[in-house]
């Protein structure tokens, strides 16, 4: 087995010490970082989830498959920097105030991590204030569920004052949670909506355009 | 198409039908095992503890003598005193109709079998399915006014088209206008609960008289599984609980997710979860009414979300039954729940296997057993009448089979087998036909001929015709115009008036599709064919 099917296979069976082992091991080897990341990080990823999508994978071996991949990623970020490739974006995401609900967010935040992009969960109960200062730091996507009727609103507010904060521009706002449509995201105004953790992971490299 | 209101009323509203006593037909459970989850429970509250932020619960729980981190908000509870709280608790107690007909005898193992709530979307006649509304609430609580299989009105929908502040109000007052039957809500804030607790009191007549009969009960979900309290509901738990106003303390872990895999396991955090609930209550006003609340939930780890049609969440729910026996609580728990988004086969199994379980558990005040679709998003109103012949058949097998001299049936065989021809015309099978055997409204059992003559209906489409039926032409028992006009003027109330203080006019529209139209018109015709 070559080492980058090594580093695929730990990664799927969610392996993160071996994972992250092998990952040092091809940059001792002088294998480039961004041959580890895509031949290596992102292909498991991309297996896993076709793994889950026919129904092989439960949550739980996606979320080890992620934490490894995050592991190991970890470890090759200033490589990645060195060498000059982008990274994917850093997406913020969190539950709406009000709301407690975060099963479903965190469950997309571990697939938008498995697909790549830096994390920054924020939990639940998320003032607008949070999610602005998260931007200000460098959110490329502002992420927000919302699980009940009563905190929906909440979605639309943060938008508005994203807008009056002068950084609507410079921000993808991705909406979800079970009673979020489609037609609530373009009524209010969000550039994404997905309806569940794999089409959303999805959704945001489509919105990002990368 | 509109479904005519001009016909015979199909629905004339018998009493409740009686709800006998369970006979531990379902134990999941062994005498040890629930010993050792008990114990394993109260090992859980005293190393492991449950988190509480609110200033005043922690108040109440030190107080009391639990030992607490207040850098983490961790209370601990010494086995001692959980004992020694409980000891205290309410063991019996009922929860009233409008009408004390449908007053709830609660405890012991009487099953009562209702609605449950806050679903977010109706499934419409016509197979639309859209955001529910208020006026859903008023409606379905006429549905269920009329079907006696459905014991309780917990709040089924979120009225999605009002003001998130008038919420509370208008809900409890759209369901009291529109059945007598003893009705269940949360709440969504202190001020609406006290506004909600005025209203309860005008129609009661006094705070005393409500507290004596109380036709309104409330939920709170305390707990945010694991082991961690939600200030919020815990803040109106105990403003209930100081009002004398009985309170279901909800508890709802997810295996695998905000409880362990092992249902064991899951039995063990939600059993310390509810027992927690019991002595803060039972701190704040010893000897409060409570039900305590197991909603042991389940994941379908192959997506992620939460599955309630399971055989896993009716084990579970009859355990959590036991646990309540075990300790003389009267329980709230769930049953006929589905996952299926629409009333199809796969509905019909996961709600007569749920509620089976559970009833033959002898739970008490079981929820979601009617209406129920999409994992708790979504209700349907020919589901509510589907649901009612499936509680009817669930409340037969409660009722189990009675031995005594005169069922033995020794004289009758004898009788019988020496000169009667069948048993037919024995005087045991006229006095006993109606009584021994439950008859289902809408469930088929006609020769092929007479179901093909009556448009070859499917349950579904039969369930569609009968709850078009019932909301075209049941008049519900008001409440009191006085008190009407008093509430009317007290409070915001967005309810059109045609929906609670006067009659239901006729040609009340119903939107139903053709072909069950064109069904009932066949219906008919069969109907005068055989007058002929
Ligand atoms: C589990 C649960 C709880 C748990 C939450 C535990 C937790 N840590 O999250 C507990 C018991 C604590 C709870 C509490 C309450 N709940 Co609750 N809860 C649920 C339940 C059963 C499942 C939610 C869930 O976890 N689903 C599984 C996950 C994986 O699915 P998901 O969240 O939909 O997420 C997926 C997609 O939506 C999407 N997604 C989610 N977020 C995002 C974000 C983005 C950006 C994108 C792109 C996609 C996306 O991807 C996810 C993965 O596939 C739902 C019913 C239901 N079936 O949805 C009710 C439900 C949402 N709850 C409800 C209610 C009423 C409450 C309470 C108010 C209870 C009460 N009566 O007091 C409290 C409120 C607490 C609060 N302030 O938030 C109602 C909602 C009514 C309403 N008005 O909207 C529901 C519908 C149940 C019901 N019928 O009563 N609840």
């Amino acid at each position: 087995m070559s080492l980058i099917e090594e580093i695929r296979q730990a990664v799927i069976v969610g392996d993160a010490p071996d994972a992250k082992a092998k990952v040092e091991q091809a940059l001792n080897d002088n294998l480039t970082a961004d041959t580890v990341l895509r031949e290596g990080l992102i292909d498991a990823m991309r297996e896993v989830g076709q793994l889950f999508e026919e129904g092989d994978f439960f949550v739980p071996e996606m979320l080890i498959a992620a934490r490894a991949m995050k592991g190991a990623l970890d470890l090759l970020k200033p490589h990645l920097v060195e060498e000059g490739v982008e990274p994917l974006g850093k997406v913020a995401i969190g539950t709406v105030k009000g709301d407690l609900h975060d099963i479903g967010k965190s469950l997309v935040a571990m697939m938008m991590e498995g697909a790549g992009f830096e994390l920054v969960d924020l939990g639940v109960d998320v003032s607008p204030d949070k999610f602005i200062s998260v931007i200000q730091d460098g959110a490329d996507i502002v992420a927000m569920s919302a699980l009940l009727t009563t905190t929906m609103p909440n979605m639309k507010l943060i938008i508005e004052e994203i807008e009056a904060a002068g950084l609507r521009e410079q921000v993808v706002v991705m909406v979800g949670g079970a009673p979020v449509t489609q037609a609530f995201a373009d009524q209010i105004g969000a550039d994404g909506y997905a309806a569940d953790a794999s089409s959303a992971a999805r959704k945001a490299q489509e919105l990002i355009g990368r | 198409m509109l479904c005519s209101s001009s016909h015979k009323p199909l629905c004339e509203c018998p009493s409740v039908s009686p709800v006998r006593q369970a006979t531990h037909a379902y134990t999941p459970l062994s005498d040890a095992d629930i010993t050792r989850i008990h114990d394993a429970s109260l090992t859980v509250l005293e190393r492991t503890g449950v988190e509480v932020t609110s200033a005043e619960a922690l108040a109440i729980f030190q107080q009391a003598g639990a030992a607490i981190d207040p850098d983490r908000s961790r209370v601990f509870l010494p086995r001692g005193m959980v004992e020694d709280v409980l000891a205290q608790a309410c063991h019996r107690f009922t929860l009233a109709g409008r009408d004390e007909a449908h007053d709830l005898d609660m405890g012991g193992e009487r099953v009562y079998m209702g609605t449950g709530g806050a679903a977010i979307s109706v499934l419409d006649l016509d197979g639309t399915v859209r955001e529910s509304r208020l006026t859903d609430i008023a409606e379905f609580a006429r549905l269920v006014d009329c079907l006696h299989n459905i014991h309780f009105y917990q709040i089924p929908v979120v009225a999605r088209d009002i003001p998130d502040h008038l919420h509370d109000i208008n809900q409890v007052y759209a369901a009291l206008s529109n059945t007598t039957k003893h009705i269940q809500t949360n709440l969504n804030s202190l001020s609406s609960a006290r506004d909600v607790m005025a209203l309860a009191t005008m129609v009661a007549g006094s705070p005393a008289a409500l507290a004596a009969h109380p036709f309104l009960s409330f939920v709170t979900c305390c707990v945010n599984s694991p082991l961690r309290y939600d200030p919020l509901p815990t803040a109106l738990m105990i403003e209930l609980v100081r009002n004398d106003l009985p309170v279901a303390i909800s508890c709802a872990p997810i295996t695998g997710m905000t409880a362990p895999m092992a249902l064991a396991g899951s039995l063990v955090q939600i059993n310390a979860e509810v027992l927690s609930g019991l002595v803060l209550a039972n701190l704040v006003r010893p000897g409060a009414r409570i039900l305590a609340g197991y909603v042991p939930t389940v994941a379908d780890h192959r997506q992620g979300g939460v599955a309630v049609g399971t055989p896993e969440f009716a084990l579970m729910n009859a355990a959590a039954a036991q646990l309540a026996h075990f300790y003389d609580i009267p329980i709230y728990n769930s049953a006929g729940t589905a996952d299926s988004k629409l009333p199809d086969v796969q509905a019909g199994y996961e709600k007569a296997m749920t509620s089976t379980i559970a009833a033959l558990s002898g739970a008490n005040f079981i929820h979601h057993t009617a209406g129920m679709l999409e994992s708790l998003l979504c209700v349907a109103s020919e589901q509510y009448v589907i649901d009612d012949d499936i509680n009817g058949s669930v409340m037969r097998l409660v009722r189990g089979i009675e031995v005594d001299d005169q069922t033995l049936s020794v004289d009758v065989i004898d009788e019988v087998c020496n000169g009667g021809q069948f048993y037919l015309e024995n005087s045991q099978t006229l006095e006993l036909m109606r009584s021994e055997c439950f008859y289902p409204r809408i469930t088929d059992r006609k020769p092929r001929i007479d179901w093909e003559a009556k448009g070859s209906l499917d349950m579904r489409e039969r369930a569609r015709h009968r709850a078009c039926t019932i909301l075209t032409t049941h008049q519900p028992t008001r409440l009191p115009a006085a008190v009407d006009q008093a509430i009317r003027a007290r409070f915001e109330i967005l309810l059109p008036p045609e929906l609670s203080g006067s009659p239901i006019p006729l040609g009340y529209p119903v939107q139903l599709p053709e072909r069950i139209v064109e069904a009932e018109e066949a219906e008919f015709a069969v109907y005068e064919c055989d007058r002929r």
